[in-house]
């Protein structure tokens, strides 16, 4: 009564039992090596090395050595969180020095190569000693795994690359000021990976309404003595149902740039995230989230209930709805925390300080412009004057008895069309200063 | 059979079954019963058995005959039109008290196991409200099974470890009220210790299956409870794909006598069906059939009274010819009409019953 007796996998470690008389194995987790922190050095001169967008790899700018990144590209189907209760608990209970804290609590990353000790704020991952230029990347800041960066999309941008497409940026558009573009000269362009969150769900609506529908039936009036038809509105109680998937859906986990601005840097294409590996980070800049994940999920879902509030109301085929009411149950909800890349500049223009940023993937570009207002109210006074002027001097002709109706008319007609066009344009520049 | 077994049985003598070679011990006072196994023949003297060993345990009868009668009434009472033979006097004139014989193993286990384990956790989810103004957010838990490989050694003891004695033996346990077979319906810890007059004037089935046959049913077992071991051993809730490649010490058997009533009536063509009883929990089981002679009976007066007042309402309609007086036979013919709809109400209702009986 026996049988050959199978050994326990090599590769699994011991773990604690509940019951005398069997001991339980199971998988070993992956070994990491993920040191706390580590320098880029050239192994081959010494010198400092950094992450090069063209070579998409780790360069050295002394010697022009490659090292290639053990890293792969996942894109979208990079691994998601589910929202375990511990994952929600640790958002929640962190301290804000943990992570948010920025400027109050600091730590000391220690330069390898001259011995120096660089304080850093706790929310940024990676530094350049100030000392000697040597880059540094700290690999873990949080203590759950899930909440460390685990994808991010390289920066695919060149930093020589930002001045033009920020000077392009800058010359578009006739309303501003004609030396603007000269600003963009002495802009420092500064790359930086961004923390944001990505929520996926499915969200599963339930809706009723009273719908109004209009309906026309003839009635007779007794006073004219005659049939008339009239337009009704209809009362009904009318129900839906509608379940719409959401994937990666960015919300951004700084707070220290617009969020307009970083809304006006999308999109970013995120089958181009690969896994994380330090050296992506090494020579840039990179910060940990300060908006937490379940303050950033209460932000999403507001996004997702509002969208499947919308699309319910595009079943209903009616614009008259009263009482309408909704539900939106969410399911398969999953979470990822991720880096985008990004480069921020600011530029002086006459004395005035303004913010410029650039999609590191697609180079697309945000930021404020100085609106030439004398420019805009110039156009906005030869598009309505013509009109003034013909309407004017056609009204002093006919006091004179001059036969000037039809000029007169004309010139109401240009006032109009020109008063709407200035409208127009005031609009838009007002909203291109706004943003 | 031999002195020690002879000893054990007391005054009982073997009697076997031609019909589905069932052997059993029957108390000198039963005569020649009809063989509880398949109630299709009488049980016949037989010279000696072919046990090896006494039962060592025996779990007594335990229902009162307040109950019996209560659970059979309970169980005649959805039948219709029940045949002749089945009534409750009947059934208790044909009830008989049989104990049949289980193995309890008792085995040491030593060796490896994998599995997939399932652990329970929960996930956060939420459901928002929107009443045409706010949206209220309900926060929910929802629980999820996360599986992970697990394997692990295993040294332990298992006792008690149900095993069939008999070819019946999956048949009887699922007519006495197992979901499973292969979980006895009786409560092994109330059994008593065996002696002849525990058997009182019960037969007994003998075991026809022999302890090293019954093994691999006793090893399914260990296996199962190994499962359920090794995943409490591991902290996790769920089990699946489990795996054991073990050794195991020789076992020890224990013979179980378990209690059961079985009664019986015959059907229209004078089969007789058996009805059975768990002798410790009172579950009743059989096979219900509607008589269709009686529904039969029921159908054809039914429809001679429907011609009956077919002829009554003709000769009411002459009569209403003479005297201008069509009423009465108006009414008749309606009561006719309705006599003639409810004539195969009888033989339908019997027949969707024994079709719905032969579907279970």
């Amino acid at each position: 009564m026996s049988e050959t007796l199978s050994p326990i996998p090599p590769d699994y470690v011991r773990v604690e039992s509940k019951l005398e008389g069997i001991t339980v194995y199971a998988p070993a987790p992956p070994a990491e090596q993920i040191p706390d922190a580590r320098d880029f050095k050239c192994p081959n001169c010494g010198a400092t090395t950094a992450y090069s967008p063209r070579a998409a790899s780790v360069t050295c700018a002394n010697c022009g050595s490659i090292y290639t990144l053990q890293s792969e590209n996942v894109g979208r189907q990079a691994a998601e969180f589910e929202f375990t209760l511990d994952a929600v608990k640790h958002a929640q209970t962190a301290t804000p020095q943990q992570l948010r804290g920025w400027g109050v609590t600091r730590r000391d990353l220690r330069c390898e190569n001259c011995g120096a000790t660089v304080s850093v704020a706790p929310t940024e991952l990676a530094t350049t000693c100030p000392f000697c230029g040597s880059n540094r990347v700290a690999a873990r800041t949080a203590a759950p795994d899930a909440f460390r960066p685990r994808v991010l999309i390289p920066f695919q941008i060149e930093r020589e690359a930002c001045v033009q497409l920020a000077r392009a940026w800058l010359a578009r558009g006739w309303f501003y000021p004609s030396d603007l573009v000269h600003a963009a000269r002495g802009a420092q362009f500064t790359g930086i990976y961004l923390p944001f969150w990505t929520f996926s769900a499915r969200v599963h609506s339930a809706w009723r309404a009273q719908v109004g529908r209009e309906k026309r039936e003839q009635y007779f009036d007794m006073g004219e003595m005659k049939f008339k038809t009239r337009t009704r509105l209809e009362w009904n109680w009318e129900q839906g149902k509608i379940s719409l998937p959401f994937n990666d859906e960015l919300q951004s986990g700084t707070r220290r740039i617009d969020a307009s601005l970083l809304k006006r840097l999308a999109p970013y294409h995120l089958h181009a995230l690969v896994t994380y590996d330090p050296g992506f980070l090494a020579g840039w800049r990179a910060q940990s989230y300060e908006i937490g994940l379940n303050e950033a999920w209460d932000a999403a879902r507001g996004n997702m209930r509002e969208i499947a509030r919308a699309a319910c109301l595009e079943q209903i085929d009616s614009r008259h709805i009263r009482n309408f009411s909704m539900n939106a149950a969410f399911d398969d909800e999953a979470w990822r925390f991720i880096l985008l890349p990004a480069y921020l500049a600011t530029y002086r223009f006459a004395g005035k300080t303004h913010q410029i940023a650039i999609n590191g993937q697609t180079g697309q570009v945000a930021g404020e412009k100085p609106v030439a207002w004398l420019k805009v109210w110039l156009a906005v006074g030869a598009l309505t004057l013509p009109g003034i002027l013909l309407a004017s001097a056609a009204a002093l002709l006919g006091a004179l008895r001059f036969q000037t109706g039809g000029w007169f008319v004309l010139g109401l007609i240009l006032f109009v069309v020109g008063a709407a066009l200035a409208a127009a344009l005031l609009h838009r520049a007002t909203r291109a200063q706004d943003a | 059979m031999t002195n020690e077994l002879a000893d054990a049985w007391g005054a009982m003598h073997p009697a076997h079954c031609k019909n589905c070679h069932a052997a059993f011990l029957v108390p000198p006072q039963a005569g020649a019963p009809n063989c509880p196994n398949c109630f299709a023949a009488r049980l016949e003297p037989m010279p000696a058995l072919q046990a090896d060993a006494p039962p060592e345990l025996v779990i007594p009868f335990s229902v009162s005959d307040a109950t019996l009668n209560a659970n059979l009434e309970r169980w005649l009472r959805e039948i219709p039109f029940k045949p002749a033979s089945l009534n409750l006097r009947a059934l208790q004139k044909n009830l008989v008290r049989v104990f049949l014989p289980m193995y309890l193993a008792d085995a040491r286990a030593y060796g490896t196991w994998t599995s997939q384990m399932g652990f329970d956790y929960l996930v956060a989810s939420s459901e928002e409200r929107f009443d045409g103004t706010n949206w209220v957010t309900q926060r929910l838990n929802e629980t999820r099974v996360r599986w992970e490989p697990r394997a692990g050694e295993l040294t332990r003891a298992y006792e008690n470890l149900p095993a069939p004695a008999s070819e019946a033996h999956a048949r009887w346990m699922i007519a006495l009220g197992a979901a499973d077979w292969r979980e006895p319906p009786f409560d092994s810890l109330r059994a008593l210790a065996f002696a002849p007059d525990t058997l009182g004037n019960a037969i007994v089935q003998a075991p026809d299956l022999a302890p090293n046959a019954a093994w691999q049913f006793a090893r399914a077992q260990l296996e199962r409870r190994a499962a359920r071991e090794c995943e409490t051993a591991a902290n996790a809730q769920h089990h699946e794909k489990f795996e054991l490649r073990a050794a195991y010490g020789e076992p020890r058997w224990t013979l179980l006598l378990l209690p059961t009533y079985v009664t019986s009536y015959s059907d229209d063509g004078g089969k007789w069906i058996p009805v059975r009883v768990n002798g410790q929990s009172g579950f009743v089981n059989g096979i219900k059939r509607a008589s269709m002679q009686r529904a039969h009976s029921w159908s054809i007066a039914l429809g001679a009274a429907a011609l009956g007042a077919f002829l009554l309402a003709a000769l009411l309609g002459v009569a209403g010819a003479l005297y201008d007086a069509f009423l009465p036979a108006l009414f008749v013919l309606g009561v006719t009409f309705l006599l003639c709809l409810a004539a195969p109400v009888p033989l339908l209702l019997a027949w969707q019953f024994n079709r719905q009986q032969a579907a279970k």
